[in-house]
């Protein structure tokens, strides 16, 4: 049992870490960017 | 186990299939030679010596005249069977009488076991051996395996058994009746190799050389065939070949291990050689030591690929100073914003110790998966500590799909959790069961006794 459980957790280690590395994502960096909320873009100009 | 039966009954061959049927049993009973007493003998013709159950002389049933081989007047108190002489029970799909007892110890020690000999009149002699609650089925076996020169292995067919003990055993006490003339104080040579659940046994005496093999049983299993209602002897520690369930995941979770190091390895030296490592804008700003200024943007510039890390270097002559950044990198197409705040600062000196210093003239920030497309950088800075106030400049450089390592150490701890917890658990059990053995393959620590003499 401990055997399969172990198989089942590295296989989603190695697939979260082929996901995220493949597309430019730290596991705990930021990914995800927010919509300006009417400051960002007046700097802009 | 020394008494294979040459000369005596024909033992069956190592498949366990009896080379002859013995044929059915007859009961016989006669006097016994020493005290008179009733003595039974339950399968005449394959025994050669039985024990009076009264006096416990062991009697030679293969003379008319019932010659005493030994005398022995300890009282059958001093050891009582678990389970009782006459005892049928199913072990190993076949049916066992028990029909012998033995009980046997270390010359050098006073360390003893119990032996059971067990026979069916198809099939013939057996063995179980219970050493302080742990219990093994034994069997002789015909074919002699193979010591390896120089080493403390032996090897029977594809299994190689590793050498767990080697001493002189003697028998010390004796009820039943048994294949061949058991004498108290006969003693044998005997080497223990293990391979578990399987352990091979080594036994030599002037006249003959026995091997055989046992096969851990657990102890509840005993007690169910043999119909025994009182309590089994809790098992001591780790028995010499008692199988060790975290011992055999430990095996298979080793080999998943390594596949996981190979694939996370593998996949990360692809992933880094297919990174740009570009840099996608570079330029120098002006500041003001000691001041805030805001509202500095940067040009437009484009990063390329479909969706990566940006990195984001900032460079400042900072020296016993600090340099902060706050903004954000906004895409400028649809005003996607990403926050960051960025610290510079660098402090050194002398003191009692010699020359310190802490922090560096330059960090950087990465920021995960950010799409392709044009972006542009909002900017506040602020700065502190400086003593030269004079106008200076810190140079950004952004830099697009950098080589990262954070995930593959990450992932690397995660799948290397399991297998160490597991690791440890195998040799703290590996350990315990190596401890009663002269052989340990584990380095005993000292104790503070030892070390002191």
């Amino acid at each position: 049992m401990a055997q399969k459980i172990y198989i089942a957790w590295g296989i989603l280690i190695c697939a979260l870490f082929l996901y995220n590395t493949a597309r430019g994502a730290e596991f705990f960096g930021s990914t995800t960017g927010s919509k300006p909320t009417g400051g960002a873009a007046h700097y802009h100009k | 186990m020394v008494g294979s039966g040459t000369g005596g009954p024909q033992l069956p061959n190592e498949s366990g299939e009896p080379d002859k049927p013995t044929g059915k049993p007859r009961v016989k009973s006669f006097s016994c030679t020493a005290c008179g007493a009733s003595v039974t003998l339950r399968y005449p013709g394959a025994s050669m010596s039985v024990v009076c159950d009264s006096c416990h002389s062991v009697i030679d049933v293969t003379d008319e005249n019932y010659t005493i081989l030994t005398k022995y007047y300890a009282k059958t108190g001093a050891y009582k069977p678990i389970i009782p002489l006459g005892t049928r029970g199913k072990l190993k799909d076949r049916t066992w009488e028990v029909i012998g007892y033995i009980v046997r110890s270390d010359v050098k020690s006073s360390y003893s076991w119990e032996e059971f000999l067990l026979f069916n009149p198809y099939y013939g002699y057996r063995w179980l051996v219970q050493d302080h609650g742990h219990w093994n089925f034994v069997r002789t076996i015909k074919e002699k395996p193979d010591e390896i020169a120089g080493t403390s292995w032996a090897q029977l067919g594809e299994k190689r058994y590793k050498v767990f003990n080697r001493g002189q055993a003697e028998v010390t006490y004796v009820l039943g009746e048994f294949y061949w003339r058991v004498v108290v104080g006969s003693r044998v040579y005997a080497t223990d190799y293990i391979c578990p659940p399987e352990m091979l046994s080594y036994e030599k005496d002037d006249n003959e050389v026995v091997w055989s093999i046992a096969e851990y049983v657990q102890a509840r299993v005993i007690a169910d065939a043999f119909k025994i209602t009182i309590p089994m002897q809790y098992a001591i520690g780790v028995g010499p070949n008692q199988p060790a369930p975290i011992t055999q995941s430990w095996q298979t979770i080793k080999l998943w291990w390594m596949v996981f190091l190979a694939v996370l390895t593998c996949a990360q030296i692809a992933l880094a050689g297919m990174c740009l490592n570009a840099t996608a804008f570079q330029s120098n700003y002006p500041f003001t030591p000691n001041t805030k200024a805001t509202d500095l943007t940067t040009q437009v510039f484009t990063l390329e690929k479909g969706s990566a890390n940006v990195k984001i270097v900032f460079e400042a002559p900072v020296d016993n100073s600090w340099f902060y950044v706050g903004g954000e990198l906004v895409n400028d197409t649809d005003g996607t914003s990403y926050p960051f705040e960025q610290t510079v600062e660098f402090y050194s000196g002398s003191d009692s110790d010699g020359y310190w210093s802490e922090g560096a003239k330059s960090s950087s920030l990465l920021i995960s998966a950010v799409p392709a497309g044009k972006y542009y950088l909002n900017l506040d800075t602020e700065s502190g500590d400086y003593k030269d106030l004079t106008p200076n400049s810190f140079t950004l450089t952004v830099q697009r799909d950098v080589t990262m390592y954070a995930n593959y150490f990450l992932c690397l701890f995660f799948v290397s959790v399991m297998p160490a917890f597991v690791w440890m658990m195998s040799r703290q059990t590996e350990v315990s069961r190596w401890s009663n053995s002269d052989f340990s393959p584990y380095p005993s620590i000292p104790t503070v006794s030892s070390s002191s003499s």
